[in-house]
């Protein structure tokens, strides 16, 4: 966007030199764009030492990603050498940074690692397993008491049972919190000496020690502990607060309604002495509170302080106007009429303004169909066909256009994403955990891997030949050869016959007849035995090896790098596994199904223009930041998204529970009373009405955000789940206001 | 040093017996090495782990006990009580007292040095009890007792009549107290030193103590002219140790420093471009061994990958790095592997991998896939070996696939170790398997140098292990041998021995890490740097519970260490690193980075905001000129 042509909001936003300014941006007002020409800006500016850099704070590495492209592209325009005099970090890798300045001050050394999720998600379920064989009868009694003995069992039984699965939680929600407050168990310990916890509270208490124990022994931290152990370097250090503060005498902070109190205070200490800080956020799309720390009371908080310049960037191109509408009533409602007075905070405006008649970025029209709200009480399953005959309408209709479907919990993408295959609907799992272009380079080396530790395995030899001449596919008569290649290779008896041949070579006689083919055999044996010669090489560096024979582009070259340096962290960790262990972890990766933060092939990440014809289908929670032409967004009702009403069902509020006791809420208010040592609070029941408000506000956000994400066209349906469901009651207030289906 | 200090202790045992510092003088003493020692301190301080001690610091056992040991030979190498440890590091802690109220964990971390305090008490009470001598002790032996002793100093004096002492600034200030009182007697002496060095500070080198011994010289002479690096280098060298920042011409600089035209996104693409530009260069006529490829540390796949495309080339490749770990050595792996299988006892069976590799070593032409074969009729369920399979207890499907003379071999192997003696101490066997199996003709090891060298410093690694646990009546054999590979295996002894670097290769391009590349203190034409956003190129080893800077002579007692301390001891690290490389190179320096590190993630260090500094001066000069 040219200079002449910036929009009134986002030209005041460029004109800050210096201070503390807050910027409250509604979806799809371009907040990346504004925030990276506002560092490249002040790049010209600024006169920045040569050890000084204007450090920009987002929250995903997808973000940090596409900072950093934007803001090298700005960068070159104004002819300033990219990649200089300016930073981008997500919070996390920034206290990474923070911590490597002075490890020992948090205890650690220099080669210190940190686990990802999957690696502490393993360490916790190994020790919530052991707390659960040795405390059974107490995790029994938790249970409903009208539950027969089968079903109770079937409860129990790890790793799918219910108790299982919440003492996880639990424990996930017991560890962040406690590290969010800064309360190592050596300190919990101390205190529970002198004062009694129930019984719960004590297992949790333990597993956080067993935990922190076990990343001890490893040298390892987890994503909390950087949090806490970069804000703790900090309050501990002050040179070393006035060294990063020379360093960065500027802060740019992305997506602030995410930010927890710990994170807040390391770039608030940063700042405090040039008073240089920029944050921009939306308090209406903060939809991580109630699982997570984030509180985006933080960013109103700061938006209101007498020092800080607060400005709006309300106007959008993104959506239609009957889309914004229909987001702007919603924050009306909430603000106004929602029955529930203490989650009237939800939502705060601005609300969205389509851009002006000038603006290089113009609404899209609204069309008939563009809202689409259907009010009948679909079951389940009919929700699901529903879904399918639209979604296929539409791609029928609209081949050139962006579609998502979404929903707000991950088994229902799940049930989504198998009625999609079954009724062949192209979907598209680009927001899963690992791109797929990932997910391919990965899985080659696992085949070709597998080759190694699988060798007289027909299939697996197989495949591995497919896999090794992959790069041929396009060309028919190369693939052709492989394919007659492969079908001699299939008639083999015994592979070490061809591997390697005692006396007579087989492939010798097949040359005679089929050169060209026998020759790729050849040259896949060699291969195979360059790789036998280095399976004593420790596992990371085998698939080096491997992946040196097969013709990977640079990105693709770099993905195996990463994830041999990731199987190498694994390898320290476990040093009893086999190889076969890792090829397990390699190939959940292949599938997806393990979390792997890897390279991306273009400066660009997630780009839905690259997906038209095709259904993207994700969770709310992933869409954030993105947007479609289409979008529909699913069971909409009263369990997904509660209010608050006697009705509603709450997730935390397990079936299975005595009582239906929300013991999450319950633990977490009885830490906070330990860590205020406060009388300790009364049982059950502490907490519940507070963690219901927290996730209602949550579902309340999230289903603006659902709302948001929509280009052009938004269908919105809901489901009664077991019978009883309803839509939700912000869905209900849209309907008795609209033309519905 | 330390070997003269060893052999004097066992030479003159009962001068030192006489002092009753331990429980048992009139026994000998039993040396550790720094893997024994190791091996001890884990004795000692698993225990306290247990029960809560080191609460406060999270790193990993083998690291931990090599702290701890590392505070030990800081008290004998600097000259201070061993038990002033804690007081020492308590005092250099930069929290005040109201955060370490306010802030209880900073209090933990504190006392962390207190557990430091009571662990190294408790493992040199442990030595003085068993008449251990760890390297701190022998020290603390060497230069309290024996050095001060008049019958030893009559001995000792008249054994050598010259010295010539080099490399002065590598060595830690209590081998200058011994040079300096012992040159008084010799009839002349030569002391050596690199003023640039002291590159083993974090090992309690003493440059600054090095120095002072020099000033006690009649004749002292200083060569300060550089012959090897060309006028450009030596302005760049001249910029970096400059106050404010100096600017130089952009011909001076480019002369000097070369940069890529546009920098690769990820580092498989940066070696590349490397291997290209090595290549140009050696097809104009630059002799391979000119050549230098650096990194501050040397990852295994950097090597590999620059060794296979350079090889590809035809361009002949150096390593030259520390020694790789001993239980990663294949031909080590092996006879361990072996071993394992012929000690049910150490209830360690190698699993189905292990074995298979382990065969096709021993037996070159039993391929993996035949070995697997075989290996798959005897695996237990979860994949171990225990014993080898015969081969005529396999149906015969099996055994027809392996050849006659490898079943011929293969039963050799398997008859020797089944009826090899489970009680025989482990390096006899060893030493048998190579004599008479191993390196027989048809076997892995015959006419192999190098397998035989591997073999052979296996068996000095366990003699030197075995030797102090030997004393104790209950280590029998089965014992020695389980715990010294059970110690191999969890790493507690693999990172330590052999600790010299190694060269392989033919003379060719070298691939070194930095401060090896140094420490040669060879000149090349073209140095190529690696990673330049790493903070490798300054940063100190950070130790939680050590301090290289606080347990030093030259560091004033009561002065706390801060994060000033640290910046400014990053920034003369990396100018003494870059002056060091600068002055060992005789052509151009070639900048290599890419905008993801090896590691995948993007790094800033000072050297690579340094170079992007001098090239953007530069340019604005040029373009404003």
């Amino acid at each position: 966007m040219a200079e002449e042509t910036l929009r009134e909001s986002q030209k005041k936003v460029l004109e800050y030199r210096s201070g503390f300014m807050g910027i409250s941006a509604v979806p799809g007002s371009g907040k990346t764009w504004t925030l990276s020409h506002l560092a490249a800006k002040l790049l010209l500016t600024v006169d920045l030492k040569p050890d000084q850099e204007i450090l920009v704070v987002t929250f995903s590495n997808s973000a940090a990603d596409n900072f950093t492209s934007r803001i090298g592209r700005i960068v070159r325009e104004y002819g300033l050498l990219e990649g200089y005099g300016y930073r981008v970090r997500t919070l996390h890798s920034l206290a990474g940074d923070i911590i490597r300045e002075r490890p020992e001050l948090a205890g650690l050394g220099n080669d210190f690692r940190i686990l990802d999720d999957s690696e502490s998600d393993e360490i916790l379920d190994d020790l919530c397993q052991d707390q659960l064989t040795s405390r059974e009868a107490f995790f029994r009694q938790l249970l409903k008491d009208d539950l027969s003995a089968k079903q109770a069992d079937k409860e129990m039984r790890p790793p799918d049972g219910g108790i299982p699965k919440l003492l996880k939680e639990l424990a996930v929600s017991f560890i962040r919190s406690a590290k969010n407050e800064g309360l190592l168990p050596a300190d919990l310990a101390q205190r529970l000496r002198t004062r009694p916890v129930t019984p719960l509270f004590q297992v949790l208490a333990d597993l956080y020690t067993a935990y922190q124990d076990r990343l001890k022994l490893l040298g390892a931290v987890d994503f909390e502990d950087l949090i806490y152990f970069a804000w703790k370097c900090l309050r501990t250090d002050n040179e070393l607060v006035a060294q990063l503060a020379h360093r960065w005498p500027f802060i740019l902070e992305d997506e602030a309604q995410d930010s927890s109190k710990q994170q807040q205070d390391i770039l608030r200490l940063i700042t405090e002495k040039s008073g240089n800080w920029v944050r921009v956020g939306d308090p209406n799309q903060a939809i991580y509170q109630s699982f997570t720390t984030a509180d985006p009371r933080l960013l109103k908080e700061f938006l209101s302080r007498p020092d800080v310049l607060s400005l709006d960037l309300p106007e959008s191109g993104r959506s239609c106007q009957a889309i914004i509408d229909l987001a702007n009533r919603l924050n009306h409602w909430v603000q106004t009429s929602h029955p529930n007075l203490d989650v009237r905070d939800s939502l705060s405006y601005p609300t969205i303004i389509p851009t002006g008649a000038n603006d290089p970025q113009q609404n899209p029209a609204t069309l008939p169909d563009s809202l689409s709200m259907i009010s009948t009480p679909f079951s389940s399953e009919e929700e699901l066909n529903f879904i399918v005959k639209d979604v296929k309408a539409w791609l029928n209709r609209h081949p050139e256009d962006t579609v998502a479907v979404l929903a707000s919990l991950n088994s229902r993408v799940s049930d989504i994403a198998n009625v999609f295959k079954v009724h062949k609907i192209d979907y598209v799992d680009v927001l899963m955990n690992v791109p797929r272009e990932t997910q391919e380079t990965i899985g080659s080396v696992v085949n070709l891997l597998k080759l190694i530790f699988y060798p007289l395995d027909q299939k697996v030899a197989a495949r591995a030949i497919r896999v090794f001449y992959r790069h041929l596919r396009d060309d028919a008569a190369l693939n052709s050869e492989v394919a007659t290649a492969l079908a001699w290779f299939n008639q083999l008896d015994r592979l070490e016959d061809f591997f390697y041949p005692n006396e007579e070579d087989t492939l010798t006689s097949f040359h005679d007849r089929e050169e060209a083919a026998a020759s790729l055999l050849a040259d896949f044996r060699a291969a195979v035995l360059r790789w036998h010669q280095a399976v004593y090489l420790p596992f990371d560096q085998l698939m080096l090896v491997i992946a040196q024979d097969l013709p990977l582009e640079a990105f693709e070259l770099a993905t195996v790098h990463k994830a041999s340096a990731y199987i190498k962290t694994q390898m320290d960790s476990h040093p009893e596994w086999s190889p076969l262990d890792f090829i397990g972890i390699l190939t959940d990766i292949a599938k997806n199904e393990r979390k792997f933060f890897s390279v991306t092939q273009t400066e660009d990440t997630f780009n839905p223009d690259l997906y038209k014809g095709k259904v993207i289908l994700c969770t709310c929670h992933k869409a954030k930041g993105l947007e479609w032409d289409k979008v529909f967004l699913t069971s909409v009702n009263n369990y997904d998204f509660p209010s608050g009403a006697d009705t509603d069902a709450f997730i935390s509020e397990k079936w299975f529970i005595a009582d239906r006791r929300n013991l999450q809420a319950e633990i977490l208010a009885e830490l906070a009373s330990v860590i205020s040592s406060d009388a300790p609070p009364a049982y059950p029941g502490i907490g519940k009405l507070e963690d219901r408000n927290k996730v209602i506000r949550d579902r309340l956000r999230l289903f603006y955000v659902g709302i948001t994400r929509a280009k052009s066209s938004l269908t919105i349906s809901y489901n009664t789940g077991r019978g009883s469901g309803k839509p939700a009651l912000a869905y209900q207030a849209l309907l008795e206001g609209s033309h519905h289906v | 040093m330390s070997s003269i200090i060893r052999r004097m202790i066992a030479l003159f045992w009962t001068l030192i017996a006489g002092h009753k510092v331990f429980q048992h003088p009139f026994e000998p003493p039993r040396f550790l090495t720094l893997e024994t020692a190791q091996y001890y301190m884990a004795q000692i301080v698993d225990p306290l782990i247990d029960r809560g001690h080191f609460a406060a610091i999270t790193l990993t056992r083998n690291r931990l006990f090599s702290q701890l040991l590392d505070n030990l030979n800081k008290s004998a190498i600097v000259g201070f009580p061993h038990t002033t440890l804690a007081r020492r590091l308590k005092t250099a802690w930069n929290g005040d007292a109201s955060q370490l109220v306010v802030y209880d964990d900073v209090q933990l971390a504190v006392n962390a040095y207190d557990d430091v305090q009571l662990a190294v008490n408790a493992f040199r009470a442990y030595c003085l009890e068993n008449n251990l001598l760890d390297f701190s002790l022998q020290v603390e032996l060497f230069c309290g007792i024996l050095w001060q002793n008049n019958t030893f100093q009559k001995y000792f004096q008249t054994q050598y009549q010259h010295l010539i002492y080099d490399n002065a600034e590598e060595d830690p200030p209590y081998v200058h107290d011994i040079v300096k009182s012992w040159t008084k007697n010799l009839e002349s002496s030569l002391v050596i030193m690199d003023e640039g060095g002291g590159l083993r500070s974090f090992l309690g080198a003493d440059p600054i103590s090095a120095s002072a011994l020099s000033t006690t010289a009649d004749i002292a002479l200083r060569f300060d002219q550089n012959f090897v690096s060309p006028p450009p280098i030596q302005a760049v060298i001249e910029q970096i140790s400059s106050t404010p920042f100096q600017k130089l011409p952009l011909s001076t600089l480019s002369a000097a420093l070369l940069i890529p035209q546009a920098q690769p996104r990820f580092f498989p693409e940066l070696l590349y471009n490397v291997c290209q530009e090595i290549s140009e260069l050696v097809q104009n006529g630059t002799p391979a061994h000119e050549i230098a490829v650096l990194s501050p540390f040397l990852s295994d796949p950097l090597v590999f990958e620059l060794s296979r495309r350079l090889g590809k080339a035809g361009i002949p490749v150096q390593t030259l790095r520390p020694s790789l770990a001993l239980n990663a050595n294949p031909h080590v792996q092996t006879v361990l592997t072996l071993a394992s299988l012929a000690y049910p006892a150490w209830q360690m069976p190698p699993d189905l991998f292990q074995t298979q590799a382990a065969l096709s070593i021993a037996i070159p032409r039993l391929d993996p896939l035949r070995s697997h074969l075989l290996l798959k009729q005897a695996i237990s369920d979860d994949n171990r070996v225990t014993t080898l399979p015969l081969i005529e207890d396999l149906p015969e499907e099996i055994s027809v696939r392996i050849p006659q003379d490898v079943a011929h071999r293969y039963e050799t192997l398997r008859s020797w170790l089944a009826s090899s003696d489970p009680d025989e101490p482990l390096d006899y066997f060893i030493s048998r398997l190579f004599s008479d199996v191993l390196s027989q003709p048809g076997f892995g090891f015959a006419e192999s140098q190098l397998a035989g060298e591997d073999t052979a410093r296996l068996i000095e690694s366990y003699q030197k292990f075995k030797l102090p646990l030997s004393a104790d009546p209950q280590a029998d054999a089965s014992f020695l041998g389980k715990e010294y590979y059970r110690s191999l295996r969890q790493g507690l002894l693999s990172a330590l021995y052999l600790p010299d670097d190694e060269i392989v290769g033919e003379p060719g391009v070298l691939i070194s890490p930095v401060m090896t590349f140094l420490m040669q203190n060879r000149p090349v034409r073209h140095q190529f740097w690696l990673n330049l956003g790493s903070k490798g190129w300054y940063e100190r080893l950070e130790q939680p519970l050590t301090h290289p800077y606080v347990l030093n002579r030259q560091w004033q007692s009561g002065k706390k260490w801060t994060t000033d301390n640290e910046v400014e001891l990053a920034h003369f690290n990396l100018q003494r690193t870059l002056s060091g490389l600068l002055l060992r190179c005789s052509g151009q320096v070639h900048l290599c980075s890419s905008t993801y590190s090896e590691g995948g993630t993007e790094e800033r260090g000072l050297l690579l905001t340094w170079a992007q500094n001098l090239f953007r001066s530069a340019l604005r000069e040029d373009q404003n000129g």
